[in-house]
């Protein structure tokens, strides 16, 4: 049997909106083998994001467990929780997220710099990094000098570079076009099956699902599970 | 490194904002600096004046030469102590001297101004080596000759070679100019001191400066002067002397003018504080990227207050760099504690530039901790935008 990578248990979310409270998670329980690669679909407002920043430990649940990588995230401080997400988490943002003012190389390089590596380390994994998701001779590029799809290539390595057990996607391919999503979901369907990444990918898209092992279905803050 | 370069490039990323925040730093420093250097230089300028060999005496009680009052018999006295140095020609380095003031009027402004005028005797510039003619000759005992400080010379129309001062309803004709090495000596005027004392119905000195054989014999010849009961005198090192003269003026020059900077410096804060606002505020996103990747709140104070430390670098290099060129600008100013004008030059030191880069950085970071602090304590999701989809 393979370890869950992800185990949640009863986790209900909720935030008080204009003195109303609203449940964006209602009593989820789920596990996540270790090397899948998850998508998870809904509808706009269903909870999907939330839920992937309840596994990437940047919002905490109102109740229930969340263990991720061997590590139950709702007892840690928010300073090892930044510690953790450095270890574990590699995330992938709708839209990109790339710091304007640094590199490609220097934005994949950020997660490096809460390492100990050296400096020589660091460049030899940001360029594998980027050789990985074919951008190596755009190192030096600035975000501005970049594609779409290159940006989000270069946001794919930056989640990757540390290494991190799992990679969280927010609709990776929302702002992109369908040749360029293309490009994107076959990078991360390699990284799975390559490299035995584990993904969770928050998607609306179908086509874009497809290409995940699992499919699951977020609705109003319950998880359909599988027949 | 890269934590410095994003935040260094975030800086020129918004240079129009970041320029005017430095130029508004940058002015603050300058003022603050400026004001260090007046004072300094006031104070190098008083202190310069005199030789550490020399002793003044003044009667006792008096506070400085104007209200001192030495007559023949104590100069005589006075001039005949074995720690005086003795000179080739046997006499002793010793002059009497009187002080008064005159009145001219000034090349640029027209404006007038009281001069010091000193009453000596030709034996002065062997009690003051260091001082030196540059132009003409001595005074001729006897006579109504003077001579003048350099500074005198620049400003003064009537204070030329050749040219004839009125005061004390007689006329003075300048007949030579001596450099003083930038001292307060420069300032004034030298003459004859019998002739100004018969000018101004005077029958005492004002002081008496001796050359030491021993510098380092000062302080048992003053303990002992001090304790004579004949002479009734106090002595103090020359150059200690005039820069107390000094004083008044140079706390003023900096109690002022380090209020003035204090008021300017709450407005280049408010600006450093504006511009960080907006800084944290155009970026949140990026915060909330930053969080997720894992840095802690702790990097991001340190990287918006690093940057706003890195405006006030900008802004202290640009003042300093300023002040810089004021350095050795000569002005004209009245010594309060003298009445007299004296001409002195800003001095920038090492240590005031650092002084000064040390108050930008300063106010960098008070203005840059609101925001950072904002920064710091923004939520992940708040930050990020992603509240619930």
């Amino acid at each position: 049997m393979i370890d869950p990578v992800v185990s949640l248990h009863n986790v209900t979310k909720t935030y008080s909106r204009g003195g109303t409270e609203v449940s964006v998670l209602k009593d989820l329980s789920f596990v996540i083998p270790a090397g899948t690669f998850l998508a998870i679909m809904g509808p706009s407002g269903s909870g999907k994001s939330t839920l992937l920043n309840v596994m990437a430990g940047i919002d905490r649940p109102t109740s229930g467990s969340v263990v991720v990588a061997g590590t139950r995230l709702d007892g840690l401080s928010e300073g090892d929780m930044a510690r953790w997400r450095t270890r574990h988490i590699g995330y992938v943002f709708q839209t990109y997220n790339l710091i304007p003012v640094l590199t490609a190389a220097e934005n994949v390089e950020l997660p490096l710099a809460l390492t100990h590596l050296s400096r020589r380390e660091r460049a030899d994994h940001v360029k594998t990094a980027l050789r990985l998701v074919g951008l190596a001779d755009r190192m030096d590029h600035y975000p501005r000098q970049l594609s779409g799809g290159q940006e989000q290539r270069v946001g794919v390595a930056r989640a990757i570079v540390s290494d991190p057990t799992m990679i969280l996607a927010d609709e990776p391919t929302g702002n992109l076009d369908r040749e360029s999503a293309d490009d994107i979901l076959t990078l991360l369907a390699r990284l799975n099956r390559e490299l035995g990444k584990t993904i969770v990918m928050v998607t609306h898209d179908p086509r874009a699902a497809e290409r995940a092992q699992m499919i699951r279905h977020l609705e109003k803050g319950l998880l359909e599970m599988p027949p | 490194m890269l934590w410095s370069a994003y935040s260094l490039r975030n800086l020129w990323a918004r240079r129009v904002t970041t320029l005017l925040t430095v130029a508004g730093l940058g002015l603050v420093v300058f003022v603050f600096v400026a004001i260090l250097m007046l004072a300094h230089g006031l104070e190098e300028t008083m202190g310069r004046t005199g030789d550490s060999a020399n002793a003044v005496l003044f009667s006792k009680g008096a506070l400085s030469e104007i209200d001192s009052s030495l007559s023949r018999d104590q100069t005589g006295v006075l001039a005949a102590q074995p720690e005086v140095l003795t000179l080739a020609d046997h006499q002793v380095a010793a002059v009497r001297e009187i002080a008064l003031q005159l009145t001219l009027r000034k090349y640029d402004r027209g404006s007038l101004a009281s001069l010091a005028v000193r009453g000596s005797s030709p034996g002065v510039f062997a009690v003051r080596p260091r001082l030196r003619l540059v132009q003409g000759r001595l005074w001729q005992p006897g006579t109504t000759e003077v001579i003048v400080g350099a500074q005198v010379a620049r400003q003064f129309p009537e204070a030329r070679v050749n040219e004839t001062l009125r005061f004390g309803r007689r006329e003075w004709t300048v007949v030579g100019v001596f450099e003083a090495g930038g001292s307060g000596f420069d300032s004034e005027v030298w003459g004859d001191a019998e002739q100004l004392m018969a000018t101004f119905h005077r029958t005492a000195f004002s002081s008496m400066t001796l050359r030491l054989a021993e510098p380092e014999a000062f302080p048992a010849f003053k303990a002992r002067l001090e304790r004579d009961p004949r002479v009734k005198v106090s002595a103090k090192r020359e150059p200690e002397y005039y820069e107390a003269k000094a004083e008044g003026l140079a706390r003023l020059i900096r109690v002022t003018g380090l209020f003035l900077t204090m008021v300017f410096s709450v407005g280049a804060i408010l600006g450093a504080t504006m511009t960080m606002s907006a800084s944290v505020a155009h970026r949140t996103t990026e915060i909330g990227t930053l969080r997720t990747l894992g840095f802690s709140r702790g990097h991001i104070l340190q990287a918006f207050l690093l940057e706003s430390m890195a405006l006030g670098v900008a802004g202290g290099l640009l003042g300093v760099s300023g002040a810089a060129l004021l350095n050795s600008m000569t002005i004209s100013t009245v010594n309060w504690d003298t009445g007299t004008e004296l001409a002195f030059a800003f001095h920038l030191t090492p240590a005031m530039a650092g002084e000064g880069l040390l108050f930008a950085v300063c106010m960098g970071a008070v203005g840059g901790l609101a925001p950072a602090t904002r920064a710091a304590r923004i939520e992940i999701v708040r930050a990020l935008g992603e509240r619930a989809a």
